[in-house]
């Protein structure tokens, strides 16, 4: 889904690895520059997906707890 | 040499002293060991013998999915990671032991 030129990928329900697996192939279609938005309710994931793309080069924008169990990571694409 | 190890099995299996006598001898001898733990091999992390690796330098990480699964707590000096670790680990290893 394409929101003011900022894509956001719901990864509800997903867990590791797919959570990682699942943002890097949505970052493939996103330009330079551009930002991802994507929304986790699995821990783990929040602390490790951040942590392995920004080891990949990519800017994390921000991590915000949006609920219980529930966050949204901004990356800004390398 | 940087060794690589992957541990998924639980502590009483032989598989933990090995991988704990095998740490300690390479970096004895200077070679760089970072070791992988998932599925039952999280409870690890609470063998005594086990965690002290970390003060002769062994890296140790963790798959926190598997340690949330059970319940397994933060352990100061052991990385909560992921599958990605696992790969980073395995790519940049001169050898890599899998012991299941």
């Amino acid at each position: 889904m394409v929101n003011n030129m900022t894509i956001e990928l719901d990864l509800k329900g997903e867990v590791c690895p797919y959570t990682f697996v699942k943002t890097k192939l949505k970052l493939e279609e996103v330009e330079s520059g551009e930002e991802l938005v994507v929304f986790f309710d699995h821990a783990p994931a929040v602390e490790n997906v951040p942590r392995s793309l920004k080891n990949e080069g990519h800017k994390i924008m921000g991590i915000e707890q949006t609920g219980d169990r529930l966050w949204k990571v901004r990356i800004k694409k390398a | 040499m940087k060794l690589g190890i992957l541990l998924t099995t639980s502590p009483e299996n032989e598989n933990t002293n090995t991988v704990i006598e095998i740490s300690k001898a390479a970096r004895e001898q200077g070679h760089d060991v970072s070791i992988f733990l998932m599925y039952d091999g999280v409870y690890n992390v609470n063998k005594k013998e086990f965690a002290e690796l970390i003060n002769k330098g062994v890296e140790i990480t963790i798959c926190a999915f598997n340690a949330e699964q059970r319940r397994v707590a933060k352990v100061d000096g052991i990385l909560f990671g992921s599958q990605y670790d696992h790969a980073c680990i395995a790519n940049s290893a001169d050898r890599f032991i899998s012991f299941g």
